[in-house]
């Protein structure tokens, strides 16, 4: 009971703080709301201050407890004070008493499951595997090698706060706040422009949708990042119709705070730039002030994270525009493969079957909407009503990302405004408004979801009360329904400080202390991955040499350049060697290497190891190449290149010996590769080896462990966890 | 612009060669391997007896009757397998009648296996350990028959790689 106190506490606090620093904002600022809006905008607005402040913590890295208390300490002392806003008009009666049930059972599914302990995929791994390493570390390390940490992270700065004091499950009901927020938000927004019940039903249809649940109750991003976009458009209207320039400040920190929580987020700063300049359009003066102060409020919550990732990673935006930003970090292949697979998740159905996913079945696309969105097409019958174009418009806006990643909760952002204007078309029929409401309802509830959805459908589950108020402890409940999570403390438990992890797939790190370097989550991470699967796939193996020979010729500078255009294949090499009259020139010092593209690895080619390899890490393109300057001129007769049937696809030519006669030969495929490429992997700082009975190769790991050089740690799940001998 | 001047990084480096691994078997240098494909231009460094020098079509070599072909295996190899793909041509065997071939490796005789259809082989055995050297080894496929052309030319198997494997 004592972990719930800490755990509300956390929430509580990080709330209070917030909500005080919005409402020293909105004082400053002067804008007057009313009272229901001003509590919901002064959390928004205070939010984006926390998290800018802490953001500033961690950069100084003194995010301890004491400065956290005396931040938020402070943001209380100055901001909590009686409101004299006023209130809307009072609903009417049976609107309440009809709802509030159903309102009442759906908080506390929520809540419970928000204080229960955390075991999302993407919260154990990255959202709070992060922030436990910044509280860890007491602000931001340098982390190459790690994707999701070059991601902007403004939720997380939250999170932050909470975690300090309720760790896991305070963050998640920080979280659950913006879904009541944005509940809040919605039905106020009817009330101040005139159409109470079809915002009354839309914040219902938003507040029961079951991926919107389940993703507010988890310490995820996206129903913050959905109040905060919809708080823009929201502040946009107000300002429409009351031009208070405090307002547009607003609008800037909630379209700058929208993208440093999400980089699909980015839409909001456009959309609001774009609606002041279209309503400022006669007035030049007032559209450059207004249009100035919008984009320039919002670069201060913008720029930090770009600053942040151009010192990191070179790359402002990464891990995208790596062909932009080239920089070691990220491979160009890797983003491409990425992003290919977030625009489609390895479907196996009909683009036109996602409607059906995203709204009842919910395995595929992880998470559902509620059956109720099918009718969503009744929302375009709200063009012509007073705010329907506006509400289409910002659906459109903010729905047009939803290409990049057809996941089902990507469409939160846009879901207030497509549940707005349905509603506004169904509240023309009250008793139809309601009907609809109440078979969303019933259609959420995880025990009658069960009847329609799928079965691995990404949804609530029960009521976990003893687990939120730890009469389970969480330890207990974990080990019971999260079997990684009992991963997670056996490399804890097995390793010692400071150990490097490598692991194939993403295991809890929010439970863990120890750095894990995720295969496929940095250039670092596929480099050793390549280097791990190179004994067991013989199209990796360097059997393929292609030999250069030529009458003898004096060359300083050398360049193997690659002439194919072709869509998969990469450009890699594994050794690149000169030789005169069968005798191998040896390396030395004074060489000097060079590659285009993905010049950080060149040496992978010089090494004399049979499991590195330079790559491309880039489908083949006529240019590219890799360049030896000899230190002086040389005389050479052949030039071997050892690479693997993989890279087949690749043509190549010497720049100084274009007529050189090319032979390709099979190679021996070499031995004692496992043994080897343990040692490299050791070499770049890895002590331990996670592989999970789906990783390919598991058996071999295990059977053949003393050719790797491997020494079985533990077993937990279907992980194995080596030590690399 | 932000992004622009943000993102500038160097992307002309140039780099010293690193430390020469050496690993149990990179790819050899040397003339002898623990494998050999018959287009290698190192193949017939390791022809003791009984393969032709001519390469055929790039790719592979006639034997005769009892190819013996030398290697040498890197210290510290283990779990290997012997590892042979060859062809059966149509006219050999149209006239020897089903082939028997004994595989030998040292002085160890590891199988022997009759082939009654004509077409690509791969033939591997694992090795036991004690049956191989430190130094120079050889491998032999002895075949019972050979075929035998009208001007006496004697030919076995196309070979197209043999050698060791993990």
């Amino acid at each position: 009971m004592k972990e719930a106190a800490y755990i509300l506490f956390g929430a509580a606090f990080t709330t209070m703080a917030s909500y005080s620093a919005g409402r020293l904002l909105l004082g400053r600022l002067r804008i007057e709301l009313h009272r229901q809006e001003e509590r919901a905008f002064a959390f928004l607005l205070g939010s984006a201050i926390l998290s800018w402040l802490v953001f500033a913590l961690a950069a100084a890295h003194v995010v301890y407890k004491g400065t956290l208390l005396m931040l938020g300490v402070a943001l209380i002392a100055g901001g909590c004070r009686r409101s004299k806003a006023r209130p809307f008009p009072a609903l009417p009666r049976r609107w309440i008493w009809a709802s509030a049930p159903i309102a009442m059972l759906f908080s506390v599914l929520y809540f419970c499951h928000a204080m229960a302990p955390e075991m999302s995929p993407d919260g154990t791994t990255y959202h709070l595997g992060l922030v436990a390493r910044y509280y860890r570390e007491h602000g931001f390390p340098s982390v190459t090698t790690n994707i999701y940490a070059s991601l902007s992270q403004g939720t997380e700065m939250l999170f932050l706060f909470a975690f300090a004091w309720g760790k896991h499950s305070a963050a998640a009901l920080t979280h659950l706040v913006f879904l009541f927020a944005l509940a809040s938000l919605i039905v106020s927004y009817g009330r101040r422009f005139g159409f109470p019940l079809a915002s009354f039903g839309a914040a219902a249809l938003v507040f029961l949708a079951p991926v919107a649940a389940l993703d507010a109750a988890s310490a995820y991003i996206d129903v913050a990042v959905a109040a905060v976009v919809f708080g823009v458009f929201y502040l946009l209207e107000i300002w429409d119709r009351e031009r208070h320039h405090g307002l547009l400040i607003a609008v800037g920190v909630l379209a700058g705070f929208a993208f440093a929580m999400k980089y699909t987020a980015f839409p909001a700063a456009p959309y609001a730039l774009g609606f002041v300049l279209w309503k400022t359009w006669p007035q030049p003066r007032w559209r450059s002030r207004s249009l100035a102060t919008v984009a320039l409020v919002a670069s201060l919550w913008i720029a930090p994270w770009l600053i942040k990732n151009a010192i990191v990673v070179g790359n402002p935006v990464a891990p995208f525009a790596n062909s932009v930003f080239r920089n070691p970090y990220v491979h160009v292949a890797f983003e491409e493969d990425y992003r290919a697979y977030l625009r489609t998740y390895d479907l196996q159905v009909s683009r036109w079957e996602i409607p059906f996913e995203v709204t009842i079945r919910g395995q595929a696309l992880c998470g559902l909407l509620g059956p109720v969105f099918m009718l969503a097409p009744v929302g375009l019958l709200a063009w012509r009503m007073p705010h329907g174009a506006r509400l289409l418009i910002a659906a459109l806006v903010f729905g047009s990302v939803y290409a990049s990643n057809i996941g089902t909760r990507f469409l939160l952002m846009t879901l207030p405004f497509v549940a707005l204007a349905m509603s506004s078309v169904l509240a023309r029929f009250p008793a139809l408004c309601a009907l609809t409401i109440g078979l969303h309802a019933a259609a959420s509830w995880p025990d009658l979801m069960t009847l329609y959805c799928h079965q691995y459908a990404w949804r609530l589950d029960r009521v976990q009360w003893k687990a939120a108020l730890r009469m389970e402890s969480q330890d207990g409940f974990l080990t019971r329904k999260w079997p990684t999570y009992t991963v997670a403390k056996m490399i804890d438990a097995l390793t010692p400080a400071r150990s490097r992890i490598f692991s194939f797939a993403p295991t809890a790190e929010a439970y863990c202390t120890r750095e894990i370097m995720v295969g496929f989550q940095s250039a670092e991470g596929t480099v050793l991955r390549s280097i791990l699967l190179s004994p067991l796939y013989g199209d990796m193996q360097p059997t393929r040499q292609v030999n250069f020979t030529f009458p003898e010729k004096r060359v300083r500078r050398a360049r193997l350049i690659q002439t194919a255009n072709n869509s998969n294949d990469h450009f890699a090499i594994h050794e690149l060697r000169f030789f005169l009259r069968g005798r191998e020139l040896p390396r030395a010092p004074e060489w000097r290497l060079r590659a285009w593209p993905n010049p950080w690895d060149v040496q992978n080619a010089f090494d004399a190891s049979p499991v590195t390899r330079w790559s491309s890490w880039e489908r083949l393109k006529p240019g590219m190449f890799i360049e030896v300057d000899l230190g002086a001129e040389q005389a050479v007769d052949r030039v071997a290149v050892e690479s693997s049937p993989e890279t087949g696809q690749s043509r190549m030519r010497l720049d100084f010996a274009p007529d050189a006669i090319q032979i390709e030969v099979e190679a021996p495929a070499p031995l004692g590769l496992r043994r080897e490429a343990i040692e490299v992997v050791r070499t770049r700082g890895i002590t331990h080896l996670l592989v999970n009975d789906t990783d390919f190769g598991t058996a071999d790991y295990f059977e053949r462990r003393d050719e790797w050089g491997l020494t079985v740690m533990g077993e937990r799940a279907g992980s194995r966890l080596y030590a690399l001998r | 612009m932000l992004l622009s001047v943000a993102g500038c990084v160097k992307q002309d480096e140039l780099y010293a060669p690193p430390y020469q691994r050496r690993p149990l078997a990179g790819p050899d240098t040397s003339r002898l391997k623990h494998f050999v494909a018959m287009n290698d231009p190192d193949a017939p460094a390791h022809f003791v007896r009984d393969v032709n020098e001519r390469l055929e079509g790039g790719l592979w070599r006639w034997t005769g009757q009892r190819p013996l072909i030398r290697f040498v295996l890197p210290r510290g190899a283990r779990r290997l397998k012997f590892v042979m793909d060859f062809t059966i041509t149509d006219d050999v065997l149209k006239q020897t009648g089903p082939l028997t071939v004994t595989y030998f490796i040292n002085t160890h005789q590891i199988d022997q296996v009759t082939y009654t259809t004509s077409g690509e082989r791969h033939y591997e055995k694992a090795v036991d350990p004690q049956w191989l050297t430190q130094a120079d080894n050889v491998a032999s496929a002895e075949l019972n028959k050979v075929f035998v052309g009208e001007d006496g030319v004697k030919l076995g198997l196309a070979l197209i790689r043999i050698g060791f494997r993990e």
